[in-house]
Order: structure tokens, then sequence, then C-alpha cells
């Protein structure tokens, strides 16, 4: 699935090795990372006291999972091929970090009305 | 068994005490077996400030009450629980009475001349010797006089009585043909309670009180109903002005002449009596009614409240005959200038104080805290960014807390004797219980528990009107407001423990 979607965004690559490894892999990270930020932001924190649960709160949370998906993507492609960064690289770290925004948009929707504090946020 | 009490406030001191009923009600002070306070403020001086404001508050009340608990009877705690309602509430028909109006007050008829014309409309007493005798009984000094105007027979009734119960005896007498209290004769029904409030030593009340028991009793439906009154002894003074109808010289003579007549009088007639006086510590300036007669809120009025609550509590078996009727006065531990709740005995505290510390804490949270939570998650679930400014229950909430509680504890603050129960003007709501601070812990300099702070009043109102909001409908929001504005008041209680208390020696 995570194959699908990252050919579709980046388009193929010739080394076989993407469509085996690294976009399974750095699909399923990233969906679990958005996940778990969701959780915390909106369940754990979110229930717990008003600490961080205002848009500024969750824009910085949303940079934090961006910055590690973009990394997750530049560092599993780079391990996986073994070959230094190049273009292609760079274009699935900012696509991976789109991606991430969208996973982590989503669970925000579902999860704030299970939020105490965070039930308005970012909207 | 549930019953209507229907509370006469009587004159300036009836309608000053209804004020303060209102805020303990509102407060959430408990009723038992009421099921609805019907107050009726009798006053010939229509623009009286005192009266007005008082209607003002009742008015807000009403409108609150009916926004938030709309006319659901079985809504009997937190604030505003009580259904306080006008007269044309009671019922919706009942035969042969026209309906009055919705409001709160007792309109005399016939009142915008003078005494001597209300007598003589026509002017056919002049050369009778009827007006011979009118002139002998009250003051006629001739036209011409500068004190033409303030002579018995040429007072403006709708002024009031201005100190002259021989005045309102008259007047009084003729409250029997109006159709307004012809609908309260007729409202009245067999169970149900009623209490009058009067001062003795004015004109409104102390001619007011005796004649309405009379014209009560008069239908033998309800002369076996419970009776409770609530008699004020002079309990401030009045400038000197000569030029005024008002001397306060005459109060205590006033005084002891109306405890004589009613000694005779009233016997048999009331089966619970309340008296209230105080030493007058407070100069009032002297004004003799209309927008001017504008009193600051006195302790003996809440204390006067309280009495109406205690006659509406109490059991039918505690109530005897009025063969026997029963007299209650009303004391504090010790005798001091500056009162706060620590002067109180404990029922006191626990019916009166307690709930009017909740509501202090709930008017503090409300004007002062929650527009500045404009960002939490509650503020915006509850649509308040909008609601506060342009909603009617919203803005009928800000006026009562606002203009009518927040004011009537500042004058009681101000006045004398001073009764000072709370900081209001202090930001800090750890310290708003005079005589009881809310500690904050530290541990090597860290603050563990700040007491009432804005973390934790954010924390809780977040999850209360989460809790809330699962138990109420969407359509129930300004119940759940109220709802969430008592429970957050609890919480803050709770930090505060419990009431300040000290013997006194």
């Amino acid at each position: 699935m995570f194959t699908a979607i990252y050919e579709l965004l980046c388009g193929k690559n010739d080394d076989p090795i993407y469509a085996s490894n690294v976009y399974p892999y750095v699909g399923l990270f990233t969906l679990v990372y958005a996940i778990v930020f969701a959780i915390v932001f909106y369940l754990l924190l979110g229930r717990w006291r008003p600490v961080w649960d205002k848009v500024s709160h969750w824009i910085i949370t949303l940079v934090i999972l961006i910055a590690i998906a973009a990394y997750l993507a530049l560092d599993q492609s780079k391990s996986a091929t073994g070959e230094n960064y190049d273009a292609f690289m760079y274009k699935f770290a900012i696509i991976n970090a789109v991606v991430a925004t969208v996973y982590f948009f989503i669970f925000s929707v579902i999860l704030k009305r299970a939020s105490i504090f965070a039930r308005r946020t970012p909207f | 068994m549930t019953r209507n009490v229907y509370v006469f406030g009587i004159g300036g001191t009836g309608a000053r005490i209804i004020r303060s009923l209102t805020m303990l009600l509102a407060s959430g002070v408990q009723l038992t077996g009421t099921h609805k306070i019907i107050p009726i403020i009798i006053d010939v001086d229509a623009k009286n400030a005192d009266t007005t404001r008082t209607l003002k508050a009742l008015d807000a009340y009403k409108l609150i009450r009916e926004r938030g608990y709309g006319n659901r009877e079985d809504v009997k705690d937190g604030f505003f629980g009580v259904n306080l309602n006008t007269l044309s509430s009671v019922t919706s028909e009942i035969s042969g009475a026209e309906k009055p109006d919705d409001s709160f007050q007792l309109q005399f008829e016939n009142l915008e001349t003078s005494f001597i014309r209300y007598i003589d409309p026509k002017e056919e007493l002049a050369g009778d010797v009827t007006m011979d005798l009118l002139e002998a009984l009250y003051d006629n000094t001739p036209p011409g006089h500068d004190n033409f105007s303030h002579t018995e027979l040429n007072l403006r009734l709708d002024l009031g009585f201005k100190g002259n119960p021989n005045i309102g005896t008259v007047v009084f007498n003729n409250l029997a043909t109006t159709k307004a209290f012809q609908y309260v004769l007729k409202s009245i029904s067999e169970n149900d309670r009623i209490f009058i409030i009067s001062s003795i030593f004015g004109g409104t009340g102390s001619s007011g009180f005796p004649q309405l028991v009379r014209l009560l009793q008069e239908e033998e439906r309800i002369r076996a109903n419970p009776f409770g009154a609530l008699t004020v002894m002079p309990y401030f003074n009045v400038t000197d002005d000569k030029k005024s109808a008002i001397n306060s010289d005459r109060f205590n003579a006033k005084t002891e002449a109306a405890l004589t007549y009613y000694a005779k009088y009233l016997k048999g007639k009331i089966n619970a009596f309340y008296q209230l006086w105080d030493r007058p510590l407070k100069q009032y300036e002297n004004k003799e009614g209309g927008a001017e007669q504008h009193n600051n809120a006195h302790l003996i009025e809440l204390i006067g409240a309280t009495a109406i609550i205690d006659f509406a509590n109490k059991p039918d078996n505690a109530l005897k005959s009025k063969d026997k009727t029963v007299y209650f006065d009303f004391g504090i531990q010790h005798e001091d200038q500056l009162i706060d709740i620590r002067h109180f005995y404990d029922t006191t505290k626990n019916t009166i104080l307690y709930p009017l510390t909740l509501f202090t804490y709930a008017m503090k949270i409300y004007l002062e805290k929650i527009p500045e939570f404009k960002n939490e998650a509650f503020y915006k679930e509850l649509n308040l960014n909008h609601q506060l400014t342009s909603d009617p229950f919203y803005q009928s909430l800000t006026a009562f807390f606002d203009k009518h509680y927040k004011t009537w504890l500042k004058e009681m603050m101000e006045n004398e004797r001073k009764f000072q129960p709370f900081n209001i003007d202090l930001a800090d709501l750890n310290s708003l219980v005079r005589g009881r601070q809310i500690e904050v812990k530290k541990v090597l300099g860290i603050v563990t528990n700040g007491g009432i702070t804005d973390a934790f009043l954010k924390e809780r109102l977040g999850k209360l009107e989460d809790e809330l909001k699962k138990k109420m409908p969407e359509n129930e929001r300004e119940k759940r407001f109220l709802k969430l504005l008592h429970e957050i008041a609890e919480e803050c209680f709770k930090k505060l423990e419990k009431l300040p208390s000290e013997v006194f020696h």
C-alpha cells in the first residue's frame, strides 16, 4: 500500500530497493509517528491538563513530526541504497513530510472529539 | 406537599430586604417544600430608587432562571434554582379576576395627586365640617408658606408617605379595591404561606403592615394560612433637614407607638414574628423619596432576608397557632463595627454564608477570569465569544453579577456597621474569604499547590464542562453554564476547605 502511494507521489525509482525496503518501512513508521503524536497531543496531554493544547502547540507538534518524517525518509533512503543524498531522496523527504502532515491532520480530526482541552484545536 | 410563599415588601425597607432575598436565592440558598417564592413590592413611591433597583434585580433573576431552567419545577438547587416569580405566573386563569401585569410590584391606583385631592377629588368638602376635622388632624399650613408643599394635607402621594403613617393608613385602606390585590387574594391557596416585611419607623411600612394583614385576613379562605412578619426597627438615622418631612428624632417615638398598636391589634393574627434592629451608626442623607432615595444595602437587610428563608423552611408543625405567636430575634456571636463570616453562628454559616461564598467565587470567575480564557476549549464549546455579548441570558447574568450582586456586597462593605465577608477587590482568589487564606504550598521553593490559580481554573473548567456536556443536551446550554459555574465554585471551596471560624471571648 505504502509503495503504491509513494510511487504515485514521487514517481517510480529505478532502484528496486525503494519499492521493497524503503517505501514500506518509511510509510509504516510515518503513519505510526503521526498516530502517536496525535494520541499524545489529544488524549494524553489533551485530557490531562491545559498545557499543550493550543493552535501554536499543534503547529509545533506538526513541525516536529514533519522534521522526523523528512529525516526518516532521508535516512532510510541513504542507508538502504548505500549512496549519498541525491535529488530523489530530497524529493521523497519533502513528499513524506506532506504525507505525515495529511496523516496528522486526519488523526487530529478523528481524535480531537475525545480530547478535553484540545477539542477545538486546530479549529 | 409544596406550597407558594407570598412575600410582601412594603415601602423602601421592604424593597431593600427583597433585594437581599433576591441575592440569597440567586446564590442557591435552599428552600424546602416551597414551589415558588412570589415577591410583591408595595410602594406608593413609584420612583423610589431602592424599589426600582430591586425590581431590576428581580427581573434579571427571573430572566436568568427562565432561560436557564425553563419552567422546570424539579430544579431546586444551584444558582438561581429557586423559582422566584411574579404574581401573574401563579396561575393562568382565575375566574372573576383580571390578570395583573407581569410585574413584581403591586400598583395602587389614583395616587398621582395630593393627599387632600385623594380624599376629596371633586373638592366637595370645602367649607364642610369634615374639612375642619381633616385640617385639625393633619398639618394645614396655609398656601404661600415655605413648607406648604411638605404639609401633610398637600403631600403628593406618589412620592410616598414621607414618614407619615397617619396618611398611609388612609391610602392602604383602599388597596383592597385594586384589581391587582383582588388577584392576590384569589391566587393564594390554602396551603400557601404569607410573609410581610415592613419597617416600623417610616410611613409606608408602619401603616401598611397592619392594614395589609387586615385586608388579607378579611378573606375567609386564607385566614388560617400561616402568616409570618418581619418588622425592622430603626437601624439608621437621616441628617437634619428642616425642609424635609422626615425627621429621625421621631423614629424611636414612632416605633414605640407602632409597637404598642401592634401588640393590641395584631394579637392572634401572626404565627411567626421576626424583629430586627440595630444601633443606628449611619446617618443617611435626608431624601424624602423618589429617585434620590437610594440607601446603600445594609447587613440588617441581609439578616432580614434570612427571616424569610427561615419562615419558608419551617415545617408545618413548627408553626404554632396564631394565638401563640412565636417571636424571633437574630444575634451574632460578637459585637463589632466590622462584621465578617466569623461573627455568625454555624447555622447561618451553613445555610446562608456557604452559598454566598460559592456565588462570590462564581462572580469573580465569571466577571474576571472567564473573559481571559478565550482560547480554552470550554469557552469555545459554549460559544461564549459570541454569547457573552449578544445573548440576553448572558447579558442578564453579567448585569446580575456586576450591577446587582457586586454592588450589593460593596454597599454592605461600606455601610455602618460594615459587613465585609469577602475581599472582592483583590485579584487573588486565594484571599477572597476574609479570615481564611488559602495557603500556597512550596517544596524547595517550587510551588506544589498554588491554590486557586488560573491554571487550576482552566483545568477544572475544562474537565467539568466535558463531564456536563455528556449529561446535558446542547439545547440546555444555559443550564449547563449555570451548573458549570456552581461546580467550579464548589471546587474553589474545596481549596478553602471550610468557612473561617473564630472563638470570641
